[in-house]
């Protein structure tokens, strides 16, 4: 960071404590580039330097649940759900697929993957 | 003419250390013009047509002098013949274009002029003080009851004459010594003095248009050493680009030599060059562009190789391989990044475990964290027999014959399940990555 060399900075500090934090977060400012610090869910007790905290969380239906936990100007409530196809699974995704959750909520009834036998499943496919 | 003289810190000594210096002194300056010569222990050059190159004649003269102080050099005068310029130098003055010459040179003191040196008894019973007082001497006389060298050098020092130079040229391999002012104990204080060589090699390596990509550093210990310290030793340094940044190098070195223990305190540095090429700069823009402040990356990657060990920082490399934990390898950064190969079309993960975690089945269906939905697949990875990895009897081939799904668990997100085939009838399902 103290060379700004880098465009994106990311770290994963699952044990960071305050004090570093806070030595890292004036670094940072001097960094022209993004500088992404993960921690565990556990640390949103905790005290943090960091001008922007996010807690991201998965959503069935190929999106990503962001909460924010701190930011510049007033308190933000509530959760934002920002569409996300991981990379590569676009190109295997049938409408079908594109809503996952319904798919969950029916398996009981019928379910062509699932239900039947997938071992037998997976060796009509194969043959066919 | 626009020449410059360089006048050392102790200009009384005559012995090797001081000619080693002059020596140094001389190859440094060759970055600047071409035209250096070894004059009286002096170092004089002449920069008219590097002007415009350094930009203009005042940010040369700032330049010289910044970088030329850390050379140990106490003073840097200028004139418009070498003569003068030395004289000015000599006498304690910078600027000899601050007038006309030779009224500049009238003033100053007669000693300022090596020629002057035998005669100086006899000339100061003349009454003669000031070149001034000299010159006005008539020539005959002088010719006839001084030597021919006394007339020449007075002629050329006020531009009458023409100057003859014996130009320096650039050593073809770079070698530089310094004796330290007093025993260094500790090798992280080497840096200071050792900064002074790298001055020197970074001036040679302009003079060339090169950088260099290993540099080696020795150090002799004192002669009060014990005799298990041996002789001295000696650290090499290595660039994973050419390059010719002092800064860099004085940065890498000082990492270096923070990890280093000297056996006896060090007397002496050596610096060597040990591998040049010819480096391609970039030539300066029109137009103010954003000019970046600080290290490159490479600079900062291997500052830090060579603070936590070269095998600590890694970058992912792609190979050709459709098995997923040898499609990828990590190499320590410092190796060139090869080219990138072509994409699998399969879906592929983005965290991969490190070793497959083996799932419970119930009636048939993996889980993990509850039931698996799957969403796509099969795909099929299946090969390997050619890859062996082990020693002797242990020997084994990495085959796998896979069918990889994506499966969507409720509360763990999408992920990268495949089933063992090799398994018979046993199904055996594993957990291999997670799609972020």
């Amino acid at each position: 960071m103290k060379s700004n060399a880098c465009g994106a900075l990311l770290a994963w500090l699952p044990q960071a404590r305050p004090e570093q934090l806070r030595r890292l977060q004036v670094c940072a400012q001097a960094c022209e580039g993004l500088v992404v610090l993960f921690r565990p869910e556990a640390a949103r007790h905790e005290a943090s330097a960091a001008p922007l905290r996010v807690i991201t969380s998965f959503d069935l239906d190929w999106a990503v649940r962001v909460q924010i936990l701190k930011r510049k100007g007033p308190a933000h409530e509530g959760t934002l759900k920002l569409p996300s196809v991981p990379g590569g699974l676009e190109s295997v995704l049938t409408p079908r697929l594109r809503v996952p959750s319904r798919l969950i909520a029916n398996r009981e009834r019928a379910d062509a993957l699932g239900s039947a036998a997938p071992r037998q499943a997976v060796r009509r496919r194969l043959h066919s | 003419m626009h020449w410059a003289a360089l006048l050392l810190d102790k200009p009384s000594g005559a012995d090797s250390t001081h000619d080693d210096e002059l020596r140094g002194l001389a190859t440094w300056a060759l970055q600047w013009t071409p035209r250096v010569s070894v004059v009286d222990a002096a170092v004089v050059m002449e920069v008219e047509a590097s002007l415009r190159l350094f930009g203009g004649r005042l940010a040369l003269r700032e330049r010289l002098r910044s970088e030329s102080e850390e050379l140990g050099v106490a003073i840097v005068a200028w004139a418009p013949t070498s003569l003068a310029a030395l004289a000015f130098a000599r006498a304690g003055e910078e600027d000899g274009f601050a007038g006309p010459l030779s009224e500049g040179l009238d003033a100053l003191p007669m000693d300022v002029l090596t020629a002057v040196g035998p005669h100086r008894p006899t000339l100061a019973r003349l009454g003669c003080r000031t070149l001034g007082d000299l010159r006005r001497l008539p020539r005959g006389g002088v010719a006839r009851r001084f030597d021919k060298a006394l007339l020449d050098a007075l002629d050329q020092a006020y531009g009458l004459k023409p100057e003859v130079h014996c130009w320096e040229t650039i050593p073809e391999t770079f070698s530089a010594r310094l004796e330290l002012m007093s025993r260094v104990e500790h090798a992280p204080a080497l840096l200071f003095a050792a900064r002074r060589l790298l001055l020197q090699m970074c001036g040679w390596l302009a003079s060339r248009h090169a950088g260099t990509t290993a540099f080696t550093l020795k150090w002799a210990h004192d002669t009060m050493r014990s005799k298990s310290a041996g002789p001295g030793g000696e650290l090499t340094i290595r660039t994973g680009e050419a390059t010719r940044s002092l800064d860099h190098f004085a940065r890498l070195l000082g990492e270096h030599l923070g990890k280093t223990q000297l056996l006896a305190p060090a007397g002496e540095l050596t610096l060597l060059v040990d591998h040049e090429e010819p480096l391609e700069e970039r030539s300066a823009s029109l137009l103010p562009d954003t000019v970046r402040q600080g290290e490159t990356l490479r600079e900062v990657l291997e500052r830090i190789a060579a603070r936590v060990g070269p095998a600590n920082v890694v970058r992912p490399v792609l190979t050709e391989d459709h098995r997923i934990e040898w499609a990828q390898c990590w190499q320590p950064s410092a190796h060139k990044s090869p080219r990138g190969t072509g994409s699998i079309a399969m879906p592929q993960p983005t965290w991969l475990l490190p070793e497959p975690l083996a799932l419970a089945v119930r009636g048939h269906r993996p889980l993990y964290q509850g039931t698996l939905q799957m969403l796509a697949g099969p795909h099929r990875v299946e090969g390997g027999w050619w890859d062996r990895a082990g020693e002797g009897g242990r020997e084994a081939t990495r085959r796998v014959q896979r069918d990889y799904w994506v499966a969507l668990s409720e509360h763990a997100g999408v992920l990268w399940i495949f089933r063992e085939r090799t398994a018979g009838d046993d199904t055996a399902w594993y957990l291999h990555g997670i799609f972020g």
